[in-house]
């Protein structure tokens, strides 16, 4: 155990380091410089800022000091708004994202869940269909398609939530939903056939021929076994809720890391940018190994440490 | 101890004839079309995507306007009707030839992406498993990092870099990061299949280990891989629709799904439904018959389904 997780560190490292690698190379790439502008600025102005910003060392120095300052977590300034670190912004931003997206994790796990549920308990019945129906539209149906739908008619027609916003706690229904919905899908569907595969086994057999009386040989014995795959599409289902923020964030006016993120695209703010994608990533990262120790957690009978079959 | 040849009784001729095989024998293609065609969700999803390709063939030439035809005086936000089958948009272009001229471009983003699959992915997967040893440790350990990496992250990335929005960079973007999954598959199934007798057969005989790969082990491995691909295509459509929808994609004038729900997204508010809609519900019908016939596909191609 001690080796994977050991493993998994050094791998996780590696990545770190090759998107930060990368996110340099790429900057540097770009044609030009942060201070070409319409504005004629003196030659002097120019190399005062190119010195501020660290721009008249060698690309090796550039390098290194960009390193160093990752290291110690210190992510730059923006160009656009000189007055504020990407740092600030971040430790601003993250709260509003992480509180949007740890709900909809969580009503896409709960949601997912017992959906799944209700259609493997009524296999081949209506409620299996409906579900199954709800989880086909949930799959094929981008969030940033479903979020104006959903402004139109909660927001707009029926006036039942409000339309965009942060603070409200009514407000964070419609993107948390939005943000949700293919997750629920995806879940549900795990779920279904993964209840369908435990059903069928022997220890499901002896719970049932002593007696046990059914809500309880499924609370207690089918669940605990059929929930465990949904664990490993965690990772995945993190990663997409992050994603669907940029685009549900600018859709609901939201103030969070997303909306920053976009803006900082259209304004082309590198340095935003670039900090923006190493802390979007190294979350990421390190979301996913701890999805993978908690899998390994729950369930024993998975050796983490192996490499065959995955 | 042995036996008197009297105490052997000749077979009758039934039995052999009964050994004759009657019926012609079926490939495993034709298993697959067969358990394929029994399932009405893939059939659905075969004819809905058969219907999007003679569409974004033929739909824009199906109304007299261009995609980029505008109509600024009395043609602006016009409802649908004979005229304009799904009506205009704010500049008075037709949203019936934009909403097909998108799909070719979700289209052609897809099939590139399929193929960049083929290329990269099993290529490298099929070099990995075939290798082994330390050439499969590097070449999985460079999948293995990269792999760790938010797609969609990077393919912002590499577009912000490029900054001249269209639909190569969108491609070029799509496929450096999109073959990692088909390169994992191919590279497991590989390790599998290689250890088998038919490839020691093979080479015994003297198979070179091009003809090895290309005519003994990547058809083994087309199911898996056509499956892959089934579902790489949705996945890259969605990836098109939503870097055009936040302004990395595809620019005006050329129309996309993604650029088109965007420029839609303020009329929501207003009772212009159709300019949100039709490209909207033809973006998820894409993905949902992709993954109806991906879902289809699975099961007629997955042997542990086999009976």
């Amino acid at each position: 155990m001690l080796r994977f997780i050991g493993r998994r560190v050094v791998l996780m490292l590696l990545s770190l380091w090759v998107i930060a690698t990368l996110t340099f190379v790429l900057m540097k790439c770009i044609p030009g410089d942060p201070f070409t502008s319409e504005k004629k600025y003196p030659p002097q102005t120019i190399a005062n800022l190119k010195a501020e910003y660290g721009l008249d060392k060698s690309i090796p120095e550039q390098y290194v000091t960009y390193i160093t300052n990752l290291a110690k977590f210190d992510l730059g300034f923006s160009i656009n708004n000189t007055s504020r670190t990407v740092n600030e912004m971040l430790s601003d931003s993250f709260p509003v994202s992480a509180e949007l997206g740890a709900y909809s994790v969580l009503l896409a796990l709960c949601a997912g869940v017992l959906m799944g549920i209700t259609a493997a308990l009524w296999q081949n019945r209506l409620p299996d269909y409906v579900m199954m129906i709800l989880a086909v539209i949930g799959i094929s149906v981008p969030s940033f398609v479903l979020a104006p739908f959903l402004q139109k008619y909660f927001g707009l027609e029926w006036k039942i939530l409000p339309l965009a916003g942060w603070g409200d706690p009514p407000q964070i229904i419609l993107p948390a939903a939005a943000l949700a919905l293919g997750q629920v899908a995806l879940i549900a569907r795990l779920m279904r056939s993964s209840m369908l595969d435990v059903v069928t086994q022997d220890y499901i057999r002896t719970a049932r021929a002593k007696g046990l009386p059914p809500w309880r040989v499924i609370s207690r014995h089918t669940l605990r076994n059929a929930i465990i795959p949904v664990v490993t599409i965690m990772g995945p289902a993190i990663a997409a809720v992050l994603t669907g923020s940029f685009v549900i964030e600018k859709i609901f006016s939201i103030p969070g890391m997303g909306k920053y993120f976009v803006e900082s695209i259209t304004n082309r703010d590198y340095p935003v940018i670039m900090g923006t994608t190493i802390f979007y990533a190294s979350f990421l990262i390190m979301m996913n190994l701890l999805v993978d120790l908690t899998y390994g957690w729950i369930d024993p009978r998975i050796k983490v440490g192996g490499r065959e079959g995955r | 101890m042995t036996m008197p040849a009297e105490r052997f009784e000749s077979a009758p001729k039934r039995q052999a004839a009964m050994e004759v095989l009657r019926r012609p024998s079926v490939t495993y293609w034709q298993d697959v079309w067969r358990r394929l065609r029994k399932n009405h969700l893939a059939i659905i999803g075969l004819i809905g995507v058969a219907l999007l390709i003679i569409m974004a063939i033929i739909g824009p030439y199906l109304q007299d306007y261009s995609y980029y035809e505008q109509n600024l005086g009395t043609g602006k936000n016009l409802s649908p009707s004979g005229e304009h089958l799904f009506g205009t948009d704010d500049l008075g272009r037709d949203v019936f030839v934009r909403v097909w001229y998108g799909a070719r471009i979700s289209l052609v983003v897809g099939f590139a992406a399929a193929l960049m699959d083929l290329l990269i992915g099993v290529l490298w997967g099929g070099i990995a498993g075939y290798k082994g040893g330390r050439i499969d440790e590097v070449m999985m350990r460079i999948v293995d990092v990269l792999w760790g990496l938010p797609y969609l992250l990077i393919v912002i990335l590499i577009l912000v870099v490029m900054d001249d929005p269209g639909l190569l960079p969108i491609l070029i973007a799509l496929s450096i990061t999109g073959w990692l999954n088909m390169a994992r598959l191919v590279r497991g199934q590989i390790l599998q299949l290689k250890e088998q007798e038919f490839v020691m057969a093979a080479q015994t005989l003297g198979a070179s280990t091009k003809r090895l790969m290309l005519k003994h082990l990547i058809p083994n491995v087309m199911g898996p891989i056509i499956v892959m691909i089934t579902f790489t295509v949705p996945t890259a459509i969605f990836a098109e629709a939503f870097l055009s929808f936040l302004g990395l994609g595809i620019q005006a004038p050329f129309a996309s799904w993604g650029t088109m729900i965007n420029d839609s997204l303020i009329v929501i508010l207003m009772d212009d439904w159709w300019r949100l809609f039709f490209p909207a519900f033809f973006l998820s019908m894409t993905l949902l018959v992709f993954n109806f016939l991906g879902d289809g596909l699975r099961d007629a191609l997955d042997p542990k389904m086999r009976k």
